[in-house]
This record gives structure tokens, C-alpha cells and sequence, in this order.
């Protein structure tokens, strides 16, 4: 397992006015956040600023952050408000011509649909694979990574010179490093992770 | 493609690796019958086909969720500017500045309380490009909106307005990396102004007069960590 620094500790970096500490905390929020613009279908040139808006949104007001292992949740919650009010003020700018019936940001906000609380769900659910490849590190991390990160079809000879390992191992290396991760998951408190103890052999229909 | 079970059985077991063959979508269809018969058999089975697959879901899925290198580049530069003003004092200069560094902008600069003002800002992202501050001390709002006009040229629209929204006097410049005056425009009756700005970084410099018509003396912040004060920046 590799040296994973907890958000507590990225956070505290931030706060001394560790720049370096800033650049990890954007690598590992950067497509949590993403994937909520992109959800939200918000056009390019929107899209990035809001993303910067939302990082920083957290810089400024990091010392107001007191849940600090709830930072995945606020930045998810601090995107989509920003989404909605963009999104809010481009519908408002387009029909201002026109009258409109409904108070646009409650029709934009839906901030209690069930259907965006199982996305919000999944989108942090997203991120907690990310957090365990990056506290997996090593080989695995590398290996998983080379197989399902890099769309299309995994070229495995290429895939097992970059590693380093026999293309006849990729496949029982890619099972350890799985069971591995989904170790990983459960005790981050993933949802579809079994429990934390590995369960190779010593299950019924399992050899 | 790989498949572990040249015969299929009913009722065998099935190996880890068959599982996550299975997962990652690289199991023939006789071993993928073979696991999900299995997986019904035995939730244990079927916890670690459910959890493999959303981990591998999860994994390729995030192809589509990767902002363009440039967009993070300027999300980690902006941040870390800010990072490093909040170990320096917060004073108000300061959160003014963070203000407009919100905004792309990194501002500047406000000594005077009685309704001297200047600001001096970076443009160096193309996403936020409308600012506004207000400074409490003097009462004076000042907006502004940066806009790319056809013929290429970037300006700097925008106003300067005391707290009750009447027309404030002021001066603005644009001034180069090395505090070299590029262009200069005074707010009108409305307490409007324009000015082109120059291609890269620059800083922009509002000195507004007090009711009096003095011109107060101002200074411009540091634009980064190690910049240097300067002082008498008013124009």
C-alpha cells in the first residue's frame, strides 16, 4: 500500500499556505468536481469556470470547513450550487425578453430530487474508487489503472511491458489486485465492497 | 477475451480470477453464465462480482470526468496564490484581494479610509470575467466586467459607484509587469469607464478621488509570494 495523505492533513497543508499541498488536493477532487459540471451539461467555457470558482470557493473559505473528512460532500454540494446559479443566470440572461412564471433557480434547484441524491451518491461513491487506487499505489494501482482507465480495448502486451510483469499474469494479477482494492473500499466504507476480510478459498462456491 | 471453464458445470465453483474476469468484461459467455450462476447461489459470490464490477464501472467511467490539463493548471495556480496570501496577515487589503482573486483578479490596493482607493488585478484565466468589491471604509463599489471584442482586443469595462450608487471619480490605468503605464481612462458622468488591456499578464490600477477631489496616495500589493511592496503607485 502506498503513503495516502488524508484530506485532514492536505487541508492543514492548505491552510499553512502549502502550495504543493493545493496542487495534490486539486489532483484528487479534480474529477470529482468535473463529473458534477458535467452531469449539470454546463457548456465548456462555464464548465471551467466553474470548476476554478469551486476550488477557489475552498481556499478561501478553508477555515470554515469543520467536517474535514466530509470535504468530498461539500465539494460536491459547493458545485452544483454554482451550476445551478450559472445555469440560473444564463436561462435568466437568455429569456429575459420574456416573462417568466416560475421562480427560476426553485425550478433549477433540485436539491432534494431523490434522483440527485443516488448521482450525488454514486459521483462520491466514484471518488472513494479514486481515494483506494491512490491509497492502493504501487503495481496495482498501475496495472487497474492500465486496464480500465484508459478506454477502449487494453493492450495487454503493452500493458505488461509498462508494469513490468508477464502478460500471463496480467489476468491473475489484475483478480488479486481487485480483491485488494475492494479490501481498500470497504474500510473507506464503500458501499458495494464486501467485508474488509479477503475471501478467496474459504467460501463455498469459491476456489 | 479469456475463459477459465472449457466445460461448464452447474454447480462448480468458481475462482476468484473467474470473477473478476467476469467484472472486467473479459469473460467468455460460458464462464460469465458460470459466475452468475454461481453469484445466485451464494451472495458471497455475488457481493464480490457486485463490488469488482463497480469498482471497475467506476474506474472507466472516469475517462469522461477529466477536466483539460490547462483548466487544472489554473485552478492549481490561482489556488496557490490565494494558499499563499492566507499565510501572510489577513488584513483587509488582504481579503479584499481575495476577492478579486476570486473573481481571476489579484487586487490591490486600498489605503486610504477616506475614499481613496486603487486596485491593481492579474488577468490570467479566461473563465471569470466579471469582478465586483466593495470597500466598506469608503463606501465605493467597483465593478467590472472584462470583455474580448471582435476585433481581438480585450478591455476592461466597468464602474466605479459610491454606497449610494452615485457616480464616484476616478482614475484607471493599466499597467505592465514592470508598472509601466499602457493606457489610462477616467470614469465619465456615470462613473463609467473602458480600457484596453494588453495581451498577458497586467495589472490594473483604480485611484479615485474623495469628495474633495483629493487624490490619495495609494500602493499596490504584492502580486505574488516574493513580489516586493510598492509604494506610490496612485496615477
Amino acid at each position: 500500500m502506498s503513503s495516502f495523505e488524508s484530506d485532514p492533513n492536505l487541508l492543514l497543508r492548505c491552510r499553512r499556505g502549502d502550495s504543493a499541498g493545493w496542487s495534490l488536493l486539486v489532483e484528487r477532487y479534480r474529477r470529482l468536481v468535473w463529473s458534477v459540471i458535467v452531469k449539470h451539461r454546463m457548456r465548456t467555457e462555464e464548465a471551467e469556470d466553474i470548476f476554478q470558482h469551486v476550488f477557489t470557493t475552498l481556499i478561501t473559505n478553508i477555515d470554515g470547513i469543520h467536517d474535514e473528512n466530509a470535504l468530498a460532500s461539500w465539494l460536491v454540494t459547493t458545485t452544483k450550487r454554482r451550476c445551478w446559479r450559472v445555469s440560473s443566470q444564463t436561462r435568466q440572461s437568455a429569456e429575459r425578453a420574456r416573462s417568466l412564471d416560475s421562480d427560476p433557480d426553485k425550478s433549477m434547484d433540485p436539491v432534494d430530487s431523490r434522483e440527485d441524491s443516488i448521482e450525488s451518491r454514486a459521483q462520491l461513491e466514484k471518488q472513494l474508487v479514486r481515494e483506494g487506487l491512490e491509497r492502493l499505489g504501487g503495481k496495482c494501482k498501475d496495472l487497474l489503472e492500465a486496464l480500465f482507465g484508459a478506454g477502449g480495448e487494453p493492450n495487454y502486451a503493452l500493458i505488461a511491458e509498462k508494469i513490468g510483469i508477464r502478460v500471463g499474469s496480467i489476468g491473475p494479477t489484475r483478480a488479486r489486485c481487485l480483491e485488494k482494492l475492494t479490501v481498500v473500499l470497504s474500510r473507506m466504507g464503500f458501499a458495494d465492497a464486501p467485508d474488509a476480510t479477503p475471501s478467496v478459498g474459504s467460501e463455498p462456491d469459491i476456489d | 477475451m479469456t475463459n477459465h471453464t472449457p466445460n461448464s458445470t452447474p454447480n462448480r465453483k468458481v475462482s476468484i480470477e473467474q470473477i473478476a474476469d467476469a467484472a472486467s468484461g473479459v469473460a467468455g459467455p460460458a464462464l460469465m453464465a458460470e459466475v452468475q450462476s454461481a453469484a445466485t447461489r451464494d451472495p458471497r459470490v455475488a457481493k464480490l462480482l457486485s463490488s469488482f464490477t463497480s469498482a471497475v464501472v467506476a474506474m472507466k467511467s472516469d475517462l469522461l470526468h477529466e477536466p483539460s490539463a490547462e483548466t487544472v493548471m489554473r485552478a492549481k495556480a490561482l489556488g496557490a496564490r490565494l494558499a499563499t496570501r492566507r499565510a501572510e496577515s489577513r488584513s483587509p487589503i488582504t481579503m479584499l484581494g481575495e476577492v478579486f482573486d476570486r473573481a481571476g483578479a489579484v487586487v490591490l490596493e486600498w489605503l486610504n479610509p477616506d475614499n481613496g482607493i486603487a486596485l491593481a488585478g492579474v488577468r490570467d484565466d479566461h473563465g471569470a470575467d466579471v469582478f465586483e468589491a466593495v470597500v466598506d471604509t469608503a463606501q465605493i463599489t467597483i465593478r467590472a466586467e472584462r470583455t474580448i471584442a471582435k476585433d481581438g482586443i480585450v478591455r476592461m469595462v466597468g464602474e466605479v459607484m459610491r454606497g449610494d450608487d452615485m457616480p464616484v471619480k476616478a482614475i484607471i490605468a493599466v499597467l505592465d509587469v514592470d508598472g509601466v503605464v499602457l493606457s489610462t481612462d477616467a470614469t465619465d458622468a456615470l462613473g463609467m469607464f473602458a480600457i484596453n488591456l494588453p495581451i498577458g499578464s497586467c495589472e490594473v490600477v483604480v485611484s479615485a478621488r474623495a469628495v474633495d477631489s483629493t487624490v490619495h496616495p495609494t500602493i499596490v500589493l504584492p502580486l505574488g509570494p516574493s513580489a516586493p511592496m510598492r509604494g506610490g503607485a496612485a496615477v
